[in-house]
């Protein structure tokens, strides 16, 4: 009888470790596979984090760090392959200056001082993305009798990526 | 001598269960660090343009955002030409306008612009008699715990004013 006891606590507590086990086994599958996906958004997000610091400081599209000058916005809209040879295939630029509701699109060909929005290298297709307040030096801000002044406006630069096809 | 082999199990099960916790805390707080660099740039990025940002106005005192907060500070009751409002009342309105345009584009963000002179330099307010610190924005000033600083510093004519910007999340 007193081994017949023994035998059952010894084989209620290997189910018990079985079941932790078991359990653990699971929880740790379904993290890894978390995991897996986590770590593919981490350096989704890394890559777009560092596609828009070369973006905020290459002489490219700005004067000065955070700066964009408008009219290298402008030529850049026509050259998307020059973009691409220094940011990578899949990324687009947005670039919209604040203070006005309608948005404008900035001619390549032609200077516009109305206009508020340019567009590098977008397409259509799913995309992640991360915004910055910037500036835009707009080179014929200001037009007076005496000469043409400069005019800093508040802008938001938008980078994003393309979902792998 | 059965009881301590059983207390043993149940110990090493406990041990492992809290191993596993710990890990899954200290992999989950890495995760928050690329989250954290972006929210720091944007921070930074945010006071940096918009005291950069020109107001429209050609009179030298608040050509920019800059120029019209030192001038609020150091020349409170000044003009500012074309616009009709003192320095210090169109520092204030610009400030809180920029933002609540950044706002728009990122809504969950709360943000609180101070404005205070250091190194010395004591500005009074006219009507109180108190010391003069500039306080614009959503965020309450005592809100701690994840909240991201960023400082400028404006100097003009030997005065230097420091400007913090805080942003948290909603």
């Amino acid at each position: 009888m007193k081994g017949q006891m023994g035998m059952m606590e010894y084989m209620i507590m290997t189910v018990f470790i079985m079941v932790v086990i078991v359990i653990l086994v699971f929880f740790f599958s379904g993290w890894q596979i978390s995991q897996v996906q986590m770590q593919a958004s981490k350096t989704r997000s890394e890559a777009l984090l560092s596609g828009m610091k070369n973006v905020l400081y290459s002489p490219l599209f700005s004067r000065d760090d955070s700066m964009f000058d408008d009219a290298k916005l402008s030529a850049l809209q026509v050259k998307c392959d020059k973009v691409k040879e220094v940011l990578g295939a899949d990324v687009f630029i947005e670039v919209k200056v604040l203070g006005r509701e309608a948005e404008i699109p900035c001619d390549p060909y032609r200077y516009d001082i109305n206009c508020n929005y340019w567009s590098i290298c977008k397409r259509d297709g799913t995309h992640s993305s991360l915004v910055m307040p910037v500036n835009v030096f707009r080179n014929m801000g200001n037009v007076l009798p005496s000469g043409v002044l400069g005019r800093t406006d508040l802008a938001t630069v938008k980078v994003g990526v393309y979902d792998a096809q | 001598m059965r009881n301590k082999g059983q207390t043993t199990l149940v110990m090493i099960v406990i041990v492992i269960i809290v191993f596993s916790g710990v890990i899954l805390f200290l992999l989950s707080l890495a995760e928050t660090v690329s989250q954290e660099e972006y929210m720091n740039l944007y921070a930074h990025n945010m006071l940096l343009s918009v005291l950069r940002t020109d107001t429209g106005y050609l009179d030298s005192s608040c050509q920019t955002v800059a120029d019209t907060i030192s001038c609020a500070f150091l020349e409170p009751s000044r003009v500012c030409e074309g616009s009709g409002m003192t320095c210090r009342d169109l520092a204030g309105s610009l400030l809180e306008g920029h933002a609540s345009r950044l706002e728009e584009t990122r809504k969950n963000y709360l943000y609180l612009f101070t404005v205070e002179p250091t190194g010395g330099l004591v500005v009074r307010d006219p009507e109180t008699g108190e010391p003069m610190v500039m306080e614009v924005g959503t965020l309450d000033p005592s809100a701690k715990g994840d909240v991201m600083t960023a400082n400028e510093r404006i100097v003009k004519g030997g005065n230097i004013l420091k400007v913090q910007l805080r942003l948290a999340k909603r």
